[in-house]
């Protein structure tokens, strides 16, 4: 077992530059994921690691030892491929003795010797592997009698049976249906708790990142994004690219200018949004993240253009039949919090324990701030849902420029006991602003609005 | 009117019988068409000649007599230059082979300097059948004193671009996660070779080896060229020289040719999938 | 934004195994390059050397002349009669040789109780070198012990196709087997839209699986055209080149030039015969390489 370190490790192929200044501590025991799209230099980090591409810049480190100009073969680490790579022509437990055969281990007891195996030792130990992950009865077949399950554990076997001190895992789960997915993903898991052993793990899926990993390191374009356990990264995002990658619905975002006029805000078409100081996002400095570019956070100041997120699991939305009649102050109070956005119901997705409210926004919500007229707080803001959306959102500020010109929609989460509105009605949302997430446009990074209005105030 | 119907099936029924049976016919009247001029080897062969031609060259044998082929083995020689053949023809085989896969693997797994004109010499030498280069290679071989010799014979014909290029293909069909795990599993080149590459590659590299069998055990020019003494004449050769006895001893002859061709037989039956794919796939001299 | 999850494959098989990786390559090569050097390359020398030389009558000593004697040997009657008696044997051979094969693999492609026993025998002609066929076919049309005692090789307006006949025979195997493989590799998808579009089994074949096929037809055509400028051993066996030098082809006379005194001009029909191989071979050589790359088999 040991700690893996990248040290501003940097891979280029020729102009491309596939991994970009990375900086990352994977701990001793730990299972880390790295998260991200297709082509982000997630695998590229991983096959250095391993040993099978060159860094062409920075120091790897396993354990101690700097590991740059060692052979795959003495790092001490396993791999499990995406593909599996098991030789076709061999059998189960030729397969599984592969790495035996001209790696020198540790061999049991001796103190820890370190030699090449004989031929029993192999034996012995390609019958605990294939005891521990349930392989004893295909050990004789090639791999092409077995179902994909079976293959994924021999491939397991396979890296397990050298005793490495790090697991590389290259997607090793894509292969799989989806059930299956589920069932590996909960024995990896179990694997790495009875063993121990390091495991860096590669994948596209955020939901496999968020139900394995003890930590994840997200990369967008060879670059570390932010690296944190996975309720930190998802409940904190350092940026938009890791806000936007993580949950299903990806988070609604909404660009806007900041406004600071009676009160932090933000401007989004012809409405304020605003941002009350709440103790919530204090979290930010807890040491849980490490947002690489936290530093880069810029001024919260007047006419600065964001980016406003939230999650569609944290909005409610009172619409319809409800609305009718009563009024804003009577939507506040049934929900507990300020009104944020008012909208019209675009579609409705209907998936057995949820539903996913798709609401196109054009209007503020009722009784916003209108703080660039300076027309007076409260006064309601009736926009019908027969307005055309775009129009509203296209040319309903004269101030024009913070939002796009294109149609803007947020996704609202309703469980499945909530009844959904119709397409077409006009609804409201409403959100606890702890939940919200506020993003400089330019940078992508996270600003921290409350901890900024406490300084402004203390200023 | 229920009986319509059932007709109309018998009709299409009987249509699909008679289209089957025409193809049949079609199927066997080429087979005839291409097994004739053999079985007519095996009338002749068979035959005393003498006889055949005083019974006016019938299509079915005459006075058989089977000591034709002892004849054609011993008196015609054709024993001693299958002899020549078979040994001319194992070592081109397994040269061949044995060459080219060692340089498909530097072609295929390997970097190294000039990699690509070497790559391109090799392809080059496609343009340089045995026909074109006949005339310098045969006074190489004088000036090497290797005419009638096992040298001299299969010398040109140890390497194989056609070989290195089809075995080439195979060994980067291998997927890349393979060679990682290999690595990874501290194989070196020595392992890696004989345990993945090859293993993984039968199919290509058995099927190069029929065709390189079919094209060694055929050559005709190359030994007629380098074997000036009867003692090293190759069975192609032979059966040549044979046909040009008088027509009394023409069984012979053909008793000869038979033989000759009775390894191909073997490998038509064996292999005739690896047959397949190999002359399609390269389409050497048959 | 770069689209790749691992390296190319040129960059990424770099550091596989432990250094020396030059050495060890051209270890592996170097049995072939010394064949090549020996038996293709240095021949390749040595011909463009005694192109240039003419030799005495005698074959005793020999002189520069530069290019002279390419102009005069590729103008000789001998040269030119040896080229077009090969470039006749090919243009009987090739035409002959497709429609063949085409006949024989679609009358094989179909799906018949025993169908495989037909498959093989249509194949067998492989199996028959061309000595044994050229004997073969000395049995069928020899003047004084054929079965047909036609007087074709003995007549030189006749000779060179009845030697040709032994060719088109013993290519018939090859012509089937690369026409089926064709045949075979054409997807059933487009057959059956084809079908449902309408087209009877002939327009099918002719709008469908001929254009398909023409990739095919190349190779066949390259091959046989190969094959046809080789022609030999039949000529030996049936012929010996006569009646009155009818059945001369180039690689006939490049053999029987091996004479001292000839070697001048032995060379410069063998560099004229490189011309015509080598740009068959650079048609083979870019079949060969698209059909692995799109893999059809």
């Amino acid at each position: 077992m040991a700690s893996v370190t990248l040290d501003d490790v940097t891979k280029r192929y020729g102009e491309v530059v596939a991994v970009d200044h990375m900086s990352l501590a994977v701990e001793d025991g730990e299972l880390m994921v790295l998260l991200g799209p297709s082509g982000c230099g997630k695998t590229t980090a991983l096959r250095m690691i391993a040993g099978l591409e060159d860094a062409t810049e920075g120091t790897i480190r396993i354990g101690d030892r700097v590991v740059n100009d060692v052979e795959p073969r003495h790092r001490d680490v396993s791999m499990v491929f995406q593909n599996y790579a098991l030789y076709p022509h061999l059998t189960v437990e030729k397969n599984i003795a592969s790495p035996l055969l001209a790696r020198e281990m540790h061999v049991d007891g001796e103190d820890g010797a370190v030699r090449k195996l004989s031929r029993t030792e192999r034996k012995e130990r390609v019958n605990d592997v294939a005891r521990l992950l349930g392989l004893e009865s295909l050990l004789a077949r090639k791999p092409s009698a077995l179902s994909g399950g079976q293959r994924q554990r021999v491939a397991l076997a396979r890296a397990i049976v050298a005793r490495p001190k790090v697991f590389l895992m290259d997607e090793p789960l894509s292969n799989l249906d989806a059930k299956l997915r589920v069932q590996t993903r909960g024995e990896i898991v179990d694997l790495h708790q009875r063993l121990g052993t390091t495991i860096i793990y590669v994948t596209h899926d955020q939901v496999e990142a968020l139900t394995m990993a003890n930590r994840i390191a997200l990369i967008e374009a060879g670059r570390l994004q932010q690296v944190g356990d996975p309720q930190s990264v998802y409940d904190r995002p350092a940026n938009l690219f890791v806000a936007r990658f993580l949950g299903t619905p990806p988070m609604n975002t909404v660009e806007g200018t900041i406004t600071t006029t009676g009160g932090l805000g933000v401007r989004i078409g012809g409405v304020t949004v605003s941002l009350p100081p709440t103790p919530g996002d204090s979290r930010t400095n807890d040491g849980k993240t490490e947002a690489r570019a936290s530093a880069s956070v810029g001024r919260i100041e007047q006419g600065r253009p964001v980016v406003l997120g939230i999650r569609s699991e944290h909005l409610q939305m009172l619409g319809g039949a409800m609305q009718e009649g009563g009024s804003s102050e009577a939507a506040q109070v049934a929900s507990g919090f300020e009104p944020l956005l008012t909208g019209t119901v675009a579609h409705v997705e209907w998936l057995g324990h949820e539903s996913l409210v798709t609401v196109a926004i054009g209007s503020g919500p009722p009784g916003a701030r209108d703080g660039g007229t300076g027309s007076g707080a409260g006064s309601s803001v009736a926009i019908t849902s027969s307005m055309p959306t775009d129009a509203v959102i296209g040319t309903g500020d004269s101030e024009g420029g913070d939002v796009p010109g294109s149609r803007t929609t947020i996704e609202v989460r309703l469980g499945a006991d909530e009844q959904s509105p119709r397409a077409g009605a006009t609804v409201t949302l409403f959100a606890d602003p702890r939940h919200l997430h506020l993003f400089d446009l330019a940078s992508g990074q996270r600003l921290a609005w409350d901890t900024h209005l406490q300084a402004a105030a203390s200023r | 009117m229920s009986a319509v119907p059932a007709s109309r099936t018998q009709v299409h029924h009987v249509a699909r019988r008679a289209r089957t049976a025409g193809w049949y016919l079609l199927l066997t009247a080429l087979a005839v068409i291409i097994l004739f001029p053999i079985y007519m080897m095996v009338v002749r062969a068979l035959s005393t000649p003498v006889t055949y031609f005083g019974r006016g060259s019938p299509l079915y044998p005459v006075d058989v007599e089977w000591g034709v082929f002892r004849a054609a083995w011993d008196e015609g020689g054709i024993g001693r230059s299958m002899g020549v053949s078979t040994v001319a023809t194992l070592l081109m085989t397994g040269g061949q082979v044995v060459t080219a896969i060692l340089a498909a693997y530097a072609f295929a797994f390997l970097r190294f300097p000039l990699r690509r004109l070497v790559f391109v010499l090799f392809i080059g030498t496609l343009m340089l059948p045995i026909e074109v280069t006949l005339i310098p290679n045969v006074q190489t071989m004088r000036d090497l004193h290797w005419l009638n010799s096992f040298p001299g014979l299969v010398g040109p014909f140890l390497a194989s671009a056609l070989g290195t290029f089809l075995i080439h293909q195979g060994f980067r069909a291998i997927p890349t996660e393979l060679l990682d795990a290999a690595s990874l599993d501290g194989y070196g080149h020595m392992r890696f070779l004989t345990r993945v590459a090859v293993p993984l590659s039968k199919p290509v590299i058995a099927s190069f080896t029929v065709i390189a069998f079919l094209g060694a055990w055929n050559q005709f020019i190359w030994p007629e060229a380098v074997s000036t003494e009867t003692h090293w004449q190759t069975v192609q050769i032979g059966v040549a020289a044979l046909s040009a006895t008088t027509p009394d001893h023409s069984n012979i002859a053909f008793a000869g040719a038979i033989v000759a061709s009775l390894p191909l037989v073997v490998l038509l039956v064996a292999f005739q999938r690896q047959l397949v794919r190999g002359l399609t796939a390269g389409a050497v001299k048959g | 934004m770069t689209l790749w999850t691992r390296a190319p494959a040129s960059t990424s098989r770099r550091r596989r195994f432990s250094g020396k990786e030059a050495l060890i390559a051209y270890a592996c090569l170097l049995p072939s390059i010394v064949v090549f050097a020996v038996f293709a390359y240095y021949p390749l020398y040595a011909l463009v050397q005694e192109a240039l030389r003419q030799s005495n009558s005698f074959g005793t000593a020999s002189r520069y002349v530069g290019f002279s004697q390419f102009s005069s040997v590729l103008s000789s009657g001998e040269f030119l009669s040896g080229l077009a008696h090969s470039a006749l044997y090919v243009v009987f051979t090739v035409p002959v040789g497709l429609v063949a094969g085409t006949v024989l693999a679609v009358s094989a492609h179909r799906r018949l109780r025993g169908i495989k026993i037909f498959q093989t025998i249509f194949t067998s002609t492989v199996a028959t070198s061309t000595a044994v066929s050229s004997v073969i076919f000395f049995v069928l049309i020899n003047p004084e012990v054929g079965i047909f005692r036609t007087n074709i090789l003995n007549d030189p307006r006749w000779a060179l196709l009845g030697v040709s006949f032994s060719s088109m025979w013993a290519n018939l195997g090859l012509c089937f087997i690369i026409v089926l493989a064709g045949l075979q590799a054409v997807p059933d998808e487009l057959i059956e839209a084809a079908t449902l579009d309408g087209f009877g089994a002939f327009r099918r074949f002719l709008r469908v699986t001929l254009p398909l096929l023409s990739p095919v037809y190349l190779f066949l055509i390259v091959v046989l055209s190969v094959f046809g400028f080789q022609a030999y051993a039949q000529i030996v066996v049936l012929t010996q080149g006569g009646p009155a030098g009818a059945t001369q082809t180039l690689v006939y006379d490049i053999f029987n030039s091996q004479t001292p005194n000839l070697q001048g001009v032995g060379a410069v029909m063998s560099l004229g015969l490189l011309v015509v191989t080598a740009m068959a071979a650079a048609v083979q050589f870019s079949i060969l390489q698209r059909r692995v790359q799109y893999g059809t088999r």
